[in-house]
């Protein structure tokens, strides 16, 4: 009887703990203001990547630009991993509209949640390459 | 007490009490709840394995390739306009023949006549059916009857990576990063071409098997890019769709983003839309030397999916 119990308890923890999965990466949340030439983008996306070139890597974080804010937090966004990132900016007058700036940037950002401001200076839109 | 007397015995036994049927029923409801997610995990679980044996086919149809040209197809781009993929030139070799012949290189581009009508065939091989969206979302690519889009292809070839290997610290390379696309990577299985170069190639030129210096079972050949969220937009184009030099690829893509993120915003990251799906925790690939393989999601970016992309990278990749 005894036997019998310990057995069932044995099978029932395996059964809670599952099996076991890979370890997500941490994310982090970055939100803050986004402007160009210091009025607010109205439309586009922030694209956060770890900054390879300073050794840095984990998760990727994405955050959606609406009304001139940005936080990964919202719906569609990702949160990103931390630490040196290439942050790549675009923005649209409104929702397909124009085309109004697309540059990278490489920033410091903490290892946990951030706050940044991001300013994208004028003349730094690049045009798309027509219909695509 | 008076022994019961085996008439009315039997007469209590002839029907079932309501507290037995509840229970009856209860227990019923109880294993019918059990047993419905379970159907559709099984559901899910066969539409995977039908995505992972597409790419299969897309292996060795691309090694059988391989064997008839001594390359991997290249992508071909006459006189500027953006030309048919290697979703096109292995027609034959995955038991397509009848379409393979009525497609021609040499007319100007995919929009163009025969190529541009060809997109109206469907090919099972090209579309996972863990994601509905079978067409194209961009206007550009409407049938001649005005009404339809051309299908379009779940599966890209690997371009390269874009971005910086951490092993040496350089960055990996590019054919005219200067492009509005922000250009091609010339470092993967597929890319328009093998060396990188700033001047439009005349020739474009394919990968060989001994150029994948990594190892074929350790470079991305091909991957999956069929995950919610890219219905919309343009992210999907015709099946046919190649490359145009300098410019934008459909039928192969960068590697530089994290699965299931990037989608086609409008400005120039249409070469850099993520691989993903919509199986559950990551996406199938074909490594180059034909295996199918499903990566996780949870892989990090600079230490595993871009050494994985590069085909002579030279990168140490830790396991994944």
């Amino acid at each position: 009887m005894r036997v019998q119990v310990i057995a069932f308890a044995v099978l029932a923890g395996c059964l809670a703990l599952g099996c076991g999965k890979d370890a997500e990466p941490t994310r982090n949340r970055v939100s803050g203001k986004a402007t160009f030439d210091g009025k607010p983008i109205p439309f586009g996306d922030v694209l956060f990547t770890p900054d390879a070139t300073k050794k840095n890597s984990g998760a990727q974080g994405i955050a959606n630009i609406r009304d001139g804010r940005f936080d990964t937090a919202a719906p569609g966004g990702k949160g990103y991993g931390g630490g040196p990132a290439v942050i790549r900016v675009t923005g649209f007058d409104r929702e397909g509209g124009k085309l109004l700036c697309e540059q990278e940037f490489q920033v410091e950002l903490p290892p946990g949640d951030a706050t940044h401001d991001i300013d994208v200076p004028k003349g730094k839109a690049k045009p798309p390459g027509g219909d695509i | 007490m008076h022994p019961v007397s085996p008439h009315l015995r039997r007469q209590r036994r002839a029907a079932f009490t309501l507290i037995e049927l509840l229970v009856v029923i209860a227990i019923i409801a109880i294993l019918i709840g059990l047993l419905l997610p379970a159907v559709q995990k099984v559901r899910e679980a066969a539409a995977r394995m039908k995505c992972q044996n597409n790419l299969k086919q897309l292996g060795i149809g691309l090694h059988s390739y391989h064997d008839a040209y001594g390359t991997f197809p290249a992508g071909v781009s006459p006189g500027g306009a953006t030309g048919i993929g290697w979703t096109s030139f292995i027609l034959p070799h995955i038991e397509q023949a009848a379409i393979g012949q009525i497609m021609n290189p040499a007319v100007g581009g995919y929009v163009t006549g025969v190529n541009r009508t060809a997109g109206g065939n469907r090919i099972a091989m090209y579309l996972c059916p863990s994601y509905d969206q079978e067409r194209s979302n961009s206007t550009i690519d409407n049938m001649p009857d005005g009404t339809t889009f051309a299908f379009t292809t779940h599966y890209y070839g690997n371009a390269g990576p874009k971005g910086t290997n951490l092993t040496t610290g350089t960055a990996y390379t590019l054919n005219d990063p200067t492009a509005s696309q922000g250009g091609l990577a010339a470092d993967g299985v597929l890319p328009f071409h093998a060396a990188a170069s700033a001047t439009n190639p005349t020739t474009p030129t394919g990968v060989r098997i001994t150029g994948i210096t990594d190892g074929t079972s350790g470079t991305l050949m091909l991957f999956e890019e069929s995950w919610k969220g890219l219905e919309t937009g343009g992210s999907l184009r015709s099946w046919v769709r190649g490359c145009s030099w300098s410019g934008d690829c459909t039928a192969m893509k960068n590697v530089t983003n994290a699965m299931n993120t990037v989608r086609y915003n409008g400005g120039g990251n249409y070469n850099d839309i993520s691989m993903g799906s919509n199986h559950t925790g990551g996406c199938n690939v074909a490594t180059a030397d034909g295996s199918v393989r499903f990566l996780s999601s949870s892989l990090d970016l600079n230490r595993v999916l871009l050494p994985l992309a590069s085909r002579a990278g030279g990168e140490v990749i830790a396991n994944y």
